[in-house]
């Protein structure tokens, strides 16, 4: 049984700017995410992560672009209503009680008093707090607190949910809650905004990732295809017309070509290409084209890239920041 | 319970859990009860040198009337220095530890979280004064059997007074850190109270410009004017015909600063909204 999508997208945004003084924390932010997705926001420290997350919540009012969530912008209390929010900086009144503190926003949300009767207990024990519900804020650990934080996000069942640094408090056991959380959500149809720099846990549990850097997206990939984005390339070729890294080019942008191999026997002229392809489908493309051009093809070798190796190379190398 | 409601009674549980509420009010009832004892004092006093002289040696009802008003007089300077300090952290607490962010991003608008903290502090503090104030006004009705015209609505104008600096530190506190917020606080006191008292002294000296230094102090923060107007209304005859004292001045204030003040924390409370609904948090 598949239902159809609502034709909004859950995350639209176009053109999103924000500057603090003379440095443009969010440059420049178009996306979509469609609903039902588990999407993840990736990139460097500084590179503006939360500042967009914030101006998608209104939290921030950006100076230019426009945003929308689940198809209307996000200061309406309508909307707002059907939006789950764990921020980066837990903090929260620390001189309630856990069961108050989920009552509080309960309240906030405008839940009446029979579902907050219901779900308040029910979100205390999915994240392990159940036993801790009468205890005040102030004696919980951070890891409690961003628990708690996490059951006031999802107090609504929201369809959409923003992550932001969901595990940065969180020991193991916690990351394994949040992991299944997130799948269960996303199993209910629940658009996940997943911010992180927890690579392995946005590996296992993102549909897309989006890389940015300076406030700019670099490149969005898909990570949940079997060939998803993440195939990197490397052939040994000898021979070969001059057109042929420019026919390839269409197929993968960042083709490389390094100098003929070392070693001896290597035969005379060969040389490495290597590249990267959004899907290991494209392989048997590469390879007619490389045969075509008149070239020799003596092999041919993907490999997946980890999401590290990959965020290094959208995102370029480490600059201190 | 409307959004405001919440963050309102969100203000009261507050003051119950960080245990303010409960120092208030024993602070609260050692005042009283030192007043009181005082009080029990001096009627005694009277009522035995009455006894001496007969009726008419002692000015009873001028004696009361100061006693009250020196009361009074406690509770307004409490209601200036609580207000400050108990609500300077009031929004920029929240916003400083991000505390903010999980509420400002639920299905309410920012005005209204404004609303609500005005609302709930502003609560809060009129039952403080109105206790205070009201436990003076019972402690000497009860011993001396005497109830002091003017009372109430000197009450009132101080609650009013708190109400007019809460609504400053709300706008302060859309823009300011808690310290900036109170200190500045302090200092627009102060100098309004300043103001005040050059203004005093240019009505007795009638020198015109320090008169309107004074003016402009009364507007600039309407609180102390409206302590001069509460404690005119409370005062006794014999007392209006000293020209300056802590409690009155030669000339009664303009009872206009009343609609002034209200008009100046409806504008203030406007302020503060369109201010913190277009800040970043």
């Amino acid at each position: 049984m598949s239902t159809v999508p609502p034709a909004d997208a859950a995350i639209e945004t176009h053109g999103l700017r924000k500057s603090y003084g003379r440095r443009a924390a969010v440059a420049d932010l178009s996306l979509r995410v469609p609903r039902g997705e588990v999407f993840a926001f990736l990139g460097p420290n500084g590179a503006g992560k939360s500042t967009a997350v914030k101006m998608l919540l209104d939290l921030v009012r950006p100076d230019a672009g426009s945003a929308l969530l689940l198809g209307r912008p996000p200061s309406d209390a309508g909307v707002r209503r059907r939006i789950g929010f764990l921020p980066e900086h837990f903090r929260f009144h620390e001189w309630l009680r856990a069961d108050e503190f989920l009552d509080l926003h309960a309240r906030l949300y405008g839940l009446d008093a029979a579902r907050r009767r219901r779900r308040i207990p029910e979100l205390l024990e999915r994240v392990g707090l159940l036993e801790s519900a009468r205890k005040p804020l102030d004696a919980f650990s951070k890891g409690m607190l961003q628990r708690i934080g996490l059951a006031q996000a999802l107090l609504p069942e929201p369809e959409l949910l923003f992550l932001d640094e969901p595990t940065s408090a969180l020991d193991p056991f916690g990351r394994i809650l949040v992991r299944e959380l997130i799948r269960d959500l996303r199993a209910a149809g629940t658009t996940v905004f997943l911010n992180s720099h927890l690579l392995s846990e946005v590996e296992a549990t993102a549909d897309r990732a989006c890389f940015i850097r300076d406030g700019v997206v670099l490149r969005t990939v898909g990570l949940r295809e079997l060939d998803a984005g993440l195939v990197h390339v490397e052939a040994r070729i000898a021979g070969g017309g001059p057109g042929l890294v420019d026919d390839l080019r269409r197929i993968a942008p960042d083709v490389r070509v390094t100098a003929p191999a070392g070693p001896a026997g290597d035969v005379a002229g060969d040389r490495w290409l290597e590249l990267s392809v959004p899907r290991e489908d494209l392989l048997p493309a590469i390879a007619e084209r490389i045969v075509a051009s008149g070239a020799r093809l003596y092999a041919l070798t993907p490999r997946r890239l980890s999401l590290e190796e990959l965020f290094v190379e959208i995102v370029g190398r480490d600059e201190g920041r | 319970m409307t959004p405001v409601g919440t963050v309102a009674w969100l203000t009261f549980r507050e003051a119950r859990r960080r245990r303010t509420a409960v120092a208030a009010l024993v602070l609260g009832v050692m005042f009283l009860a030192l007043f009181i004892t005082v009080f029990s004092f001096v009627t005694r006093e009277i009522a035995a040198e009455v006894r001496r002289e007969g009726p008419g040696a002692a000015p009873v009802e001028f004696a009361y009337t100061i006693l009250l008003l020196a009361g009074f007089y406690v509770v307004h300077v409490l209601a200036v220095m609580l207000t400050i300090f108990s609500t300077a952290g009031a929004l920029a607490g929240e916003i400083s530890t991000h505390v903010i962010q999980t509420v400002a991003t639920k299905p309410l608008r920012r005005g209204e979280i404004l609303l609500g903290k005005w609302l709930g502090h502003g609560a809060m503090l009129a039952l403080y004064i109105a206790f205070l104030g009201g436990g003076l006004w019972l402690g000497v009705r009860l011993i001396a059997g005497f109830a002091a015209p003017g009372a109430w609505t000197a009450l009132l104008l101080v609650i009013l007074e708190a109400l007019v600096l809460l609504t400053v530190s709300l706008i302060l506190g859309t823009r300011l850190s808690t310290v900036a917020t109170g200190v500045l606080l302090v200092l627009l006191y102060g100098l309004t109270f300043a103001g005040g008292w050059i203004g005093q002294i240019g009505n007795v000296l009638q020198s015109p410009s320090a008169m309107r230094i004074g003016q402009v102090a009364a507007h600039v923060l309407p609180v102390e004017t409206l302590w001069r107007l509460a404690a005119y209304l409370m005062q006794p005859p014999l007392l209006a015909a000293l020209p300056v004292s802590p409690f009155t001045g030669g000339a009664p204030p303009d009872d206009g600063i009343v609609g002034y003040a209200a008009v100046y924390v409806l504008v203030g409370l406007g302020i503060a909204m369109w201010s913190f609904e277009r800040r970043d948090l």
